[in-house]
Order: structure tokens, then sequence, then C-alpha cells
């Protein structure tokens, strides 16, 4: 079949141009301020052309076999992508694409040669998107007719047969938002473009707005400063609800596809036996509210960054309802939790051990604080309590459980919030005791147990944990029932 | 207690160690020039110096307690490391769960005939030192002909 190479649609030029002014908007509003108008003449000569030439040289042809994308103007590109090897598809679409059924597609396969995402086309019609998906699904299915003999029913449930769906809550939302701690990195931004002004802004700017300041009274500034605060916080609010809006979770045969976004709706799939572990977290302010939010991780750059590979499967939910909630989505979740008698905690050596730590590195801070800055400092002396409180909870929060035979249940605690893991066995990679000399006549040990998370490693650590429970553990993850195995 | 390295790389780690002490005295060498020609305090010679030492001597007296603790183990199902003296780790990876096996030798290996043989899961790579090559090749064969299971991370 000759299929001909198609260009993108023309909407992509503006999308090329947004992502160009998104790279370059500081110099370009630098030199707008400076006054270089030649210069930026030039600059936008030369970005017009180049987003041009990657328009004019940009073609992808959809074949029944494959998808081939032709790139680049003076380093040419081609780029085969079979179907059966493609992992995911993940789209992405602005709302001024939405009236002309326009997305922008990225397309992962599971070779990770570097840590970009494979391909992607910018701007496709959605029928374009269904088209491919329905390859893909078809490549999949010839192959199950090669190796398996129910090549019927795979279709079937692979194909619309919707299970299970859930939608956020607009309350639900709300409380997302509100419990999350965004505020602060959007702060410290907003602190960091304010210590910088002056290296960026000419000096007359900057004089005229101090002079504007020195007019006004000590009470206005304040109220500026408290102002800006509740800017921060509104925005990072805003930020939240833009993103997670609608936030959708369906669950189609063998995959999982979460959608979110008001200006732009991604939308991303993610096969269910890529997931390597779930993870229930839970801040300490969600802690106090009893929310949770449930994560996954994945096998794949399936995420919103690229790094790891988790995806959120529930943004908030009432921490008594969550293994129902949880359970309609990924079926191996285990149905009963951990039995106490087999929930293996610190003893009280292993608590010691925990506050002890943290004791010392409060002193580190503390002592020259106190020595240093003589009736003021003495106020650090706060610290070594909260050390102790924090120790104690680790203590209390840490632990280790295997559930159903199969999975391993382990907590984790870190400054008052706690992860909570679930990983079947078939997901660890390698699991490593570690003692050192000074835990010894404790009895004392770590437990680190590997998975893997997007292309890279994910480590949970479980410390100073009694030394006979770790090694029931590490021999339960030992002793592989081959037989079992090769059926999953 | 599983297999331990062969002798040969106690020569390996000291080779190893002395290198790093070459390159600790070199630092001293460079602080004692600057000292002559940009004066530099006279007490950084004295610090870089203990460092230096220090440093060999701790590389070179462990020596011994690194081989005595340093071993692996091959079964059926798993691949069990045990390292270290003052932290003592003990690492299993299940055959299952390997993806690859890469056997390398720098040039101290390969003085000494030795090869080390490293483990990829999908998550890390776990290490042993340094075998000799008929065990290096035997164990990548046994690892390989156990993990010919199918592959989870290949759909």
């Amino acid at each position: 079949m000759t299929v001909k190479a198609k260009h993108l649609h023309p909407l992509a030029l503006i999308v090329f141009l947004a992502e160009e002014v998104k790279t370059w908007w500081l110099l370009l509003l630098l030199g707008a301020i400076n006054g270089l108008w030649w210069v930026l003449l030039a600059a936008i000569c030369l970005g017009l052309f180049l987003i041009v030439g990657r328009y004019a040289t940009m073609t992808y042809t959809i074949t029944t076999n494959e998808i081939v994308i032709k790139s680049g103007m003076f380093n040419k590109k081609q780029h085969h992508l079979t179907y059966p090897k493609i992992q995911t598809f993940q789209t992405k679409q602005w709302f001024f694409m939405k009236p002309l059924h326009l997305v922008s597609l990225k397309i992962e396969t599971s070779a990770h040669v570097d840590n970009q995402a494979d391909a992607s086309l910018p701007v496709i019609t959605v029928k374009e998107v269904r088209e491919l998906e329905r390859l893909k699904q078809n490549s999949h299915s010839k192959m199950n007719d090669n190796s398996e003999s129910t090549p019927k029913t795979a279709v079937s449930q692979s194909a619309e047969t919707q299970q299970a769906q859930y939608q956020i809550k607009w309350r639900d939302l709300n409380l997302y938002a509100l419990t999350s701690f965004s505020v602060v990195p959007i702060l410290a931004g907003v602190l960091a473009i304010y210590s910088n002004l002056d290296d960026v802004l000419p000096d007359h700017y900057i004089n005229q707005i101090f002079s504007r300041f020195s007019q006004q009274t000590a009470t206005v500034i304040v109220f500026d400063v408290v102002c800006l605060i509740l800017l921060a916080i509104v925005a990072a609010y805003m930020l939240i609800i833009q993103r997670y809006y609608h936030f959708t979770i369906v669950h189609q045969g063998s995959q999982l596809t979460t959608r979110k976004g008001f200006f732009q709706t991604s939308r991303v799939t993610v096969r269910l036996n890529r997931i390597q572990s779930v993870v229930y977290v839970q801040s300490w302010l969600r802690r106090l509210l009893h929310l949770t939010t449930v994560q996954a991780l994945v096998a794949a750059n399936a995420s919103d960054n690229e790094e790891s590979g988790d995806v959120v499967i529930m943004p908030v939910v009432q921490t008594k309802d969550v293994r129902y909630q949880t359970r309609r989505f990924i079926n191996w979740l285990p149905s009963k939790e951990v039995v106490p008698t087999s929930w293996r905690q610190a003893n009280a050596h292993g608590r010691w051990a925990l506050i002890r730590n943290r004791l010392l590195v409060a002193a580190i801070v503390v002592i020259p604080t106190c020595i240093l800055w003589r009736p003021y400092g003495l106020l650090s002396l706060i610290l070594l309590p909260v050390a102790w409180g924090l120790g104690a909870y680790v203590g209390k929060t840490n632990g280790l459980g295997v559930t159903e035979n199969h999975i391993l249940v382990a907590q984790v605690g870190r400054l008052f919030g706690k992860k909570r893991y679930y990983m079947p066995k078939t997901n660890i990679q390698s699991m490593r005791i570690s003692q050192s000399v000074f835990m010894r006549h404790t009895g004392l040990v770590h437990l680190e147990i590997r998975l893997r998370s997007g292309n890279s490693e994910l480590l949970v650590e479980n410390r100073y944990l009694p030394k006979r429970d770790t090694q029931t553990i590490y021999n339960w993850y030992r002793q592989t029932d081959v037989a079992k195995e090769s059926i999953q | 207690m599983g297999q331990q390295l062969p002798k040969r790389i106690k020569t390996v780690w000291r080779l190893q160690a002395g290198f790093n002490l070459l390159i600790d005295i070199g630092i001293v060498v460079g602080i004692i020039v600057c000292h002559y020609f940009f004066s530099w305090p006279t007490w950084l010679i004295w610090v870089a110096s203990l460092l230096a030492m220090m440093a060999a001597i701790i590389q070179f007296t462990l020596i011994p307690y690194r081989y005595q603790f340093w071993c692996y183990q091959l079964s059926d199902h798993d691949v069990e490391i045990t390292t270290g003296f003052f932290v003592r780790k003990t690492t299993a990876v299940p055959i299952l769960r390997i993806q690859d096996v890469t056997l390398s030798a720098g040039p101290l290996l390969q003085f000494n005939h030795l090869q080390s043989v490293k483990i990829h899961t999908a998550a890390a790579v776990h290490e042993i030192g340094g075998v000799d090559h008929a065990t290096a090749t035997k164990l990548k064969n046994q690892i390989m002909n156990l993990a010919k299971e199918e592959d989870v991370y290949d759909s």
C-alpha cells in the first residue's frame, strides 16, 4: 500500500511559534526594554525562517505496518515506528485546537536511547489518532493470533468495553488544590526574580520603583507584601485547578486512560501490565484531613515530568475509601490489608536510632546558633523537640508486611507525611539488606527495595528494622515459585 | 557462605589504592608548587598530605577485610552478592528480573586476567567485582540460560 507523506496541519506554525516564544521570551523582553530594535528584528526573521523550515521539512506517513516521521532541515531524520512496539500514545489539546479537532501527539516506545520522548507530531487530527490507535490494537490482536489461541476475547476485551470510570468531584478538586504546597515554589520564584531585579532591569526603572516605595509608609509596604503572598496563593490554587480540571480516569480492557486540564487537555494511556507499584501518598496536611493521593509507578515515560514514572490515578480521595476506589482500576491490589501480627516495625532500639539520628542533625544546627547569636539563638532550641517528634513519628509509621503471599506492602514516613507502597513480588527488581558495624550489637538492619519507575530506578528504603523480621521478608522474596510466575 | 572472589583481586585492589595514592601525592605536589609561586598558606600542605596519608593507610588496611567479606552465590533462581565490612550489604537479584549481563575489564583487571560481571535489572546494576575469565563466562552463561524466560519489559 502506498500512502502519501503528509504535512502537519498549518496550525502547527502557530504552535511552533508559541514554543519559540516560550523559550526566548525573556531575551525578547530584555531586548525590547533596552531598545535593541534591529537585533530583535533580525532574531524574529531568523526565528520565522526556522519555524517555516521546520514545518516544511516535517512530514509523516501512516501505513498499515508503521508510522514514518521525517524531519529536520539541515540534519535529516527519518523515524520508523512499528505499531506493536509502541507503548503509549499521549495527546495534549490546547483550548484553541478543540474546535478544529486537532491534538498534539507524543509516541513512546520501550527503547530508551535517551530521555527524550521518542517521537512527536505537534498537530494532527483526532481522526488520525483514532486511526493510529486502531492500527496498534489490530497489530496486537494479530500477534495474539499467532501466539495464542484466544484472539477473539483479547480483541473484545481491549476494544470499547469500559469497565470503570472515575471523575473528580468539584469539592475534591478544591480540597486537592487547597492542601497542596505549590504556593511555596511560586513564592520562591517571585522572591528570586525580585532579588535579581537590579541585574535584569535597567537602573532608571529600579529607581522609579524605589522612589515610589520610599514615599509610602511602612504599613502600605506591608500591605503590598501581604497582597503579593495572597496573589501567589491564588495563582497556585488556580494553577492546580487548571491542571486537574475534569480529571477523569477510565479503565478499558488492558489499559488505563487519564484525562485532565482546562486550557490544555492532556490524555495519557497506560497499559495495566506496565504498572510496577501503587503508592498512597499523604502529606502531613492531607493526613490530618484524612485525604490520600493515589499514584501508580509506571515503567515508561508516561508521566507529567519526564524523569519519574508516576502517574496520578486519583488526586484526592477520602482515606477510608482508598482501597475500594483504587481496586476498581487496579485489580491486583490486595483486598485485605496486612494482618497486624505480620506487620513488621521498628522495635525500641530501632525507634531510638531514628530519633537519635534526627536529634544529631538538629544539634548540628542548634549548637552553633545558640553559641553565636546569644539571646535570640536560644529560640532554635525548639528544633530539638520537633526532631524528637519526627523521629518518633517515623518509627511508628515505618513498616513492612506481605499480604496475599505475593504483594509486599511498605510504609515510609517522612516529615509527618507518609507513603505506602504496594509492590507485587514480580515487580521488585532486587532487595538488599545492609547493616553497619554500629548496628550489629542491636541487631538492626536497613532494607532497600529497588523498583523500576519511568526510565530509571526507585529506591524504597525502610530503616532500622529488627534483623529477624527483615530476614523473613528477604527470604520470602528469594523463594521463587517459578510455576506461578510463568503463568502471569 | 557463597563463593569468594579469586585471591588475585587483592593485587588489583592494592594497585588501585597505589594509583589513588599517586593521585593524592600529585595533588600535594601541586599545592607545594602553589605555595612557592602564589604563596598559598603552609598549613594547607600539612592538611593535604595528612589526608592523603590517612586515605592511603585506610585503603591498604581495609583490603583484607574487603576480600574477606566480598562473596557471591548463584542459585537456581537468584544471585546473592554480599559486600562490605563496615556496612555489610546483602543483595538478592532474582534471575527472572535480570535483563542482561556485561563482562568488562579495565587495564588493572586485564593485567591480572580478571573480569568484572555486571548484572543489569530493569532498575539498577549490580556488580561482582572481579572473577577469572572462565568463571565469568560460566556465570554469564548460567545466568543467561536461567533468564531465558519471557521478558516482562518487551511487549
